[in-house]
């Protein structure tokens, strides 16, 4: 408790400056434990009760928003890991964990090994570092090409390191430093939280990355090759594929409609069916009731990525996969081979050919319905074929040896 | 991969053609309306067996070709690295017109192999590759021919690849006749005796007669099938030489000194028949003063004529010369030797003759050959209007067109869809339905309607624009290329069914993985395997999961062949390639043993299920469609019960066949009276789809293996039983399953034959021996000192196999090898250190999966 209480101070007084009412407070399943104290501690400061979120629908990387709406909260504050994913409505206020760093260190380790490279390095660090970046910015000071960034925190500032003016500043993925041409890329990362690090490289393909481990104190390249050639994959199968399925894995995301409708807007463009599915944290067996579903799009935050990728019975991919597949689709009416099948990709298909009569005409396929048109089970049939409902009858009566007396014949046979 | 394969090149001489005959399209094009006297043949043979050289000298003779367009070239080697190789790659049409005289048009007795008003006859020739690698251009070329003529090189036998396309022929009702070719080696090399080399002849068509016996008999709906030099069906002569003989041909030298009637004659001059030139009497058997027909009538003069020229015996030459009526040209005069004996064999007797007669009388004409065809091209209902305009051959029915590959054109990325067409007519500018392979009537997919930009008659490399193209002839489209991948069906008529779809003799089961040597080209790799995978029929240019770009093909010849076009034609940028690797298949050895049982995430349903492997053959009947998902289910049970000892109850209740709905193995429920159990069946084979589709071990196909459903509890509410709970319930199940059961790897083995001089024995064997291969068959070609050693061998250990064999036999030995079956690559893959242990470890690698193998209890739920 007592390694917040400066951040929990500065963020009441952050409480007060907005003269938020209701507060919320989103706090991480590890660290639930200790919600009755800080709370208590919150509402000594503020002298008001606060919610605690615990339960969250999504990651708890991002901020629960709609949670947070249930009871009209004014303000959120964020515990744990952040994927500082911006947001749409609330203000948040991130109060980050606080590892343990050997600056010093890790500064001499960085300064020595591009003393002698050419070019721009850039420092990112995981956010459970941001505590002592101050004293990280100190050390590698002394060096003029190594920068390192900051810690996007739209909402308040956290940092006391003079902002100089002299560049222009980039924000991507929570962080942000200057706009230069970046050589070389240091990422110091937090036991193995590698999400944030693998959208770096695949951003800056342009940059040698690096990673830097805290338990060992070793600087290794890491390359993303085998993901990258993933990707040209992944790319081959969108473009098989006829039927996408949207699926929502956080809503709190800035523009999340926006992404939604792009997705959709580019599945129309290319002639193929979406659908969106919500099914709060997503796991196998929730996916697997859509085996029609050919590819799942993961709207998320840019931590949120499913493990287990290969238990699921499709692939899932991200929006930019998406963007990259479809959003270059050449629109001719000429058929492309799949690299997957080594079929015709039909282009024909969803042009509806409208016959020009004035008649009403049943349109087909149109709903999921027509995706599980191939499945044997289709549910109890409506139609009953099994013979009607009759009043009993009087059958026939008697023994195998004495015969039998049906109701019309009164003789025994 | 090696490169420098060198082939065996002796036999092949640049052809100089100095003779054309002169043919408008117009002319040609009347001819294609007589579809009796039209004749679509291929030629096909053992690699070296002499094809080409054949080709050449019927082309030479009755080739039809623009005077200004020929060239100084084989005709049918169109490519520059045929024509360096030696070997032909791709397959290539040529049409020939020639005229039957009067006396041999009686030959003909079937109304419908001539038009009565008509002598001359189109003959429409595909010259197709002798290299296994490259069978799959004999499959296309056989579809759309009616006859094949089968060379044999008399000296070397009937070979691994004279069988495997012949087989391919009879399973088409393709008509074959033969032709022993290379006569000149069995007599200046072999020197073998007039009897000796009778009985080789003989042997050879005993051995063609009883592959046709295997695959059809005479009784069928093709009519006589077997070859038979009585009946005319077999030519015998030496295409390098240019000269050819039928029996008809001496039956017509002797006819009137015997005064016998010429078919009578034929009869004679085969088989057991001796005569006594003292009686002038026949006999069956031979005696002291008779001698056999063939080898006194036929063989003597021609050894006479070898004898007197090749011993420079000039006087006897003259005097033999003008008994057999032969006049040299004044400037063949002062040849001698080889030349001279080349000039009068040629002369006395031309190899495009006896070919070209042999070819119009016995190979059938459309009108003929589309009669008992159709029902094995054709795939809808045998009686409608597509049917029967293909059975009858009506050029006024809807049109109906097989495509069976695409021919690059100059016009890079583009091709010119090359078929026949079978009915109805196809002219430039009309409007047709393309269907691809995967089209079903009433759906849309893989249909489209566009018009036809051009016809073309295609001769070898030579194009030529048609308006039309009636029913029974072979031409090629532009424009439809884009909307088919290698083949197709082309139609007008709008409730047509697809034409079958060619079935492969060769599996593409080796693997290049391709990339660009410039990373930025990745795009134009991309674009230049679409091309590739088109010009190809049988090449598979694949995306891997791992992202890995793939061309698989035949063998490595083929694979140097298709990445070879890939870099200099089709992607035109600098390739790396990796080290070619087969693919695997996972498969059981015994029944699981154990009975698995999985739940489902929310436990409330549970599978009970066991595996076992195949008998042996299944798999392959499955493959070959004797045993297929579309079969009617009692009658599928009861030949599971008869040819597998299934339990016929249970052969009845197969669920599905897998991967992909069609692959090698089966889900069978077993279960008794279990409730809802028709609710999750589809579940249930969706998780079977997706486990046989990845294997447990390492993601491979799997194969010969039967999954048996034994109970099934399920959970009475159908919301908690749907698919998220069963499918992956099921694949876990599955996949405990075959942990439980021994689980193997399959490799892919080729069938190897070798000739070579008993010398090079030895070192066959040590090499496949260090290769894992084994020999099952071993013998002398009779009548020669060359032996053929038969062995299989592991795919995965014949890379670099024929430069090995080749240094370790002084050259002398020379392999084929063609995809056989998939045997089980012998040890235990759970075992770690053993062989297959490591392939499946490599191939966990290379796919980015997790390191070790699988655990069984991360599958196996306690009850």
């Amino acid at each position: 408790m007592e390694e917040y209480s400066e951040e929990i101070f500065c963020c009441s007084q952050w409480i007060k400056n907005g003269k938020f009412e209701k507060v919320c407070i989103q706090l991480p399943d590890y660290m639930l434990c200790k919600s009755v104290s800080i709370s208590s501690e919150f509402e000594r400061l503020l002298d008001r009760r606060v919610y605690i979120l615990g339960d969250t629908s999504y990651g708890s990387c991002c901020v629960d928003e709609t949670a947070a709406q249930h009871i009209a909260a004014d303000c959120v504050v964020h515990f744990g890991r952040s994927c500082l994913t911006p947001n749409s409505h609330l203000p948040v206020y991130y109060i980050l964990p606080k590892q343990p760093l050997d600056y010093i260190q890790c500064a001499d380790l960085i300064i020595k090994t591009f003393e002698t490279e050419e070019g721009q390095v850039l420092v990112l660090y995981d956010v459970a570092y941001h505590h002592i970046r101050d004293n990280l910015a100190r050390s590698l000071s002394s060096t003029k090409t190594i920068i390192l960034s900051d810690i996007d925190l739209n909402e308040h500032k956290t940092t006391s390191c003079p902002v100089s003016n002299d560049y222009e500043y980039t924000s991507i993925f929570g962080r942000r430093f200057p706009n230069l041409n970046y050589k070389n890329i240091v990422y110091i990362v937090n036991d193995n939280y590698m999400n944030n690090v693998d959208r770096f490289i695949l951003e800056k393909k342009e940059c040698q990355v690096y990673i830097y481990q805290n338990s060992c104190n070793v600087l290794t390249q890491r390359t993303l090759t085998s993901v990258i050639k993933k990707k040209s994959f992944i790319k081959e199968k969108i473009k098989d594929s006829t039927h996408i399925g949207i699926l929502i894995c956080s809503l709190s995301i800035k523009n999340l409609l926006e992404r939604i409708n792009r997705i959709k807007c580019l599945c129309k463009q290319t002639n193929k069916k979406c659908y969106i599915f919500s099914v709060g944290r997503p796991n196998v067996a929730k996916l697997a009731n859509f085996p029609e579903i050919e590819i799942f799009v993961n709207i998320t935050c840019t931590e949120g990525i499913i493990e287990n990728q290969k238990e699921y019975m499709q692939p899932i991919v991200n929006i930019d996969d998406i963007e990259l597949a479809l959003g270059t689709e050449n629109t001719s009416d000429v058929p492309d081979i799949s690299l997957v099948t080594n079929k015709l990709r039909s282009v024909t298909m969803a042009k509806e050919e409208v016959e020009s009569s004035s008649a009403l005409n049943v349109r087909r396929d149109m709903s999921l319905s027509m995706v599980t048109q191939n499945r044997t089970w289709t549910g109890l049939n409506p139609h009953d074929t099994r013979p009607p409902v009759i009043i009993a009858t009087e059958g026939r009566k008697g023994t195998p040896s004495s015969g039998y007396i049906t109701s019309d014949s009164e003789y025994r046979s | 991969m090696t490169t420098n394969v060198v082939y065996r090149s002796s036999t092949r001489t640049t052809l100089f053609i100095q003779w054309y005959v002169n043919f408008t399209v117009d002319e040609i094009r009347k001819m294609m309306d007589k579809k009796k006297n039209i004749r679509n043949m291929s030629v096909i043979a053992h690699v070296d067996h002499g094809k080409s050289t054949l080709t050449d000298s019927l082309v030479s003779k009755a080739g039809i070709i623009a005077n200004a367009k020929a060239g100084d070239m084989r005709f049918t080697d169109t490519r520059k690295d045929e024509q360096d190789r030696c070997i032909t790659i791709k397959s290539t049409a040529i049409s020939m017109y020639f005229e039957l005289q009067e006396k041999d048009l009686v030959f003909i007795k079937n109304a419908d192999q001539r038009d009565p008003d008509e002598k001359g006859f189109l003959i429409n020739l595909i010259d197709s590759p002798g290299h296994v690698d490259f069978s799959s251009e004999v499959t296309a070329a056989l579809r759309v021919t009616d006859g094949a003529l089968v060379v044999v090189d008399c000296v070397s036998g009937v070979c691994v690849q004279t069988e495997t396309v012949l087989r391919q022929a009879i399973a088409e009702r393709i008509k074959p006749i033969l032709f022993m070719n290379k006569m000149d080696r069995a007599l200046l090399e072999l020197q073998l005796e007039s009897e000796d080399l009778y009985q080789t002849f003989q042997r050879i068509v005993e051995n063609v007669n009883i592959i046709i016996a295997t695959y059809s008999d005479d009784s069928g709906p093709m009519g006589e099938v077997q070859v038979d030099p009585s009946k005319g069906s077999v030519g015998f002569g030496s295409g390098l030489h240019g000269w050819a003989f039928t029996l008809k041909q001496f039956a017509e030298m002797y006819a009137e000194k015997f005064k016998i009637d010429v078919v009578k004659l034929m009869n004679r001059l085969w088989g057991e028949n001796f005569f006594n030139t003292k009686t002038k009497k026949w006999a069956k058997l031979k005696d002291d003063n008779n001698q056999r027909s063939f080898c006194m009538y036929i063989l003597d003069p021609i050894y006479k004529v070898f004898n007197s020229i090749m011993n420079y015996k000039k006087e006897e030459a003259t005097d033999l010369l003008k008994k057999l009526g032969i006049e040299l040209k004044h400037e063949d005069q002062d040849k001698d030797g080889k030349a001279l004996l080349k000039v009068v064999m040629r002369t006395w007797l031309p190899a495009g003759e006896a070919l070209l007669q042999m070819i119009a009388i016995h190979l059938p004409s459309p009108v003929v050959a589309q009669k008992y065809r159709m029902e094995m091209l054709y795939e809808g209902p045998h009686d409608d209007e597509a049917a029967l305009g293909v059975k009858n051959c009506d050029p006024d029915a809807p049109l109906m067109m097989y495509i069976s590959k695409m021919v690059p054109t100059s016009d890079k990325g583009r091709f010119y869809a090359f078929g026949r067409v079978f009915s109805g007519r196809v002219a430039t500018g009309m409007k047709a339905r393309i269907m691809g392979p995967n089209y079903t009537p009433g759906k849309k997919e893989d249909l489209y309607e566009k018009a036809i930009q051009r016809t073309i008659l295609m001769m070898g490399r030579y194009t030529e624009a048609i308006e039309d193209v009636p029913s029974g002839n072979i031409c090629g489209l532009v424009g439809v290329d884009q909307f088919l991948v290698k083949t197709g069906t082309i139609t007008t008529f709008k409730d047509a069914h697809n034409m079958k779809v060619m079935k492969f003799s060769v599996s593409p089961v080796v693997r290049i993985a391709v990339e660009p040597k410039n990373p930025a080209d990745l795009p134009k790799l991309v674009e230049g395997l679409k091309r590739l995978a088109k010009s190809d029929p049988m090449v598979q240019c694949i995306i891997e999961e791992s992202g890995e770009h793939i061309v698989a093909g035949a063998g490595e010849l083929h694979l140097e062949i298709c990445l070879k076009d890939l870099e200099e034609d089709h992607a035109c940028i600098p390739i790396k390639k990796s080290d070619p690797v087969v693919s695997y298949r996972e498969t059981v050895n015994e029944e699981s043993e154990i009975m698995c049982l999985s739940k489902s995430p929310n436990k409330h349903n549970r599978l009970f299920m066991r595996c076992q492997p195949f008998p042996d053959g299944l798999a392959e009947d499955i493959e070959g469609g004797q045993v297929n998902p579309r079969d009617e289910f009692k009658a599928r049970a009861r030949y599971l019960g008869e040819k597998y000892e299934y339990d016929v109850t249970e052969a009845r209740k197969i669920w599905a066949f897998g991967p992909d709905g069609t692959g090698p193995n089966l889900l069978i429920d077993c279960t008794k009276g279990v409730q809802y159990l028709n609710e999750i069946k589809d579940s249930v084979v969706a998780g079977f789809q997706w486990a046989t589709k990845e294997g447990v071990l390492a993601e491979e196909n799997m194969r010969a293996v039967r999954f048996n459903i034994y109970d099934v509890t399920l959970h009475a509410d159908a919301i908690h039983r749907g698919g998220g709970q069963i499918i992956p319930t099921a694949r876990r199940c599955m996949y405990a399953s075959i942990l439980a059961a021994h689980p193997r790897i399959m490799e892919p083995v080729y069938l190897c034959e070798i000739q070579c001089p008993e010398v090079a024995v030895g070192g066959i064997y040590s090499v496949l021996n260090r290769r894992r291969g084994h020999v099952f068959e071993e013998s002398q070609v009779v009548g020669t000192p060359m032996f053929v050693v038969k062995a299989y061998l592991p795919v995965n250990e014949s890379f670099g196999f024929t430069a090995d064999l080749r240094s370790n036999t002084g050259g002398q030995a020379f392999p084929q090898c063609v995809f056989d079956h998939w045997q089980i690559f012998p040890g235990d893959p759970c075992e770690a250190g053993s062989k297959p242990y490591n392939v499946v470890m490599d191939t966990r690698k290379r796919k980015g999966l997790k390191d070790g193998l699988p655990d069984i209890n991360s599958y196996l739920d306690k009850l």
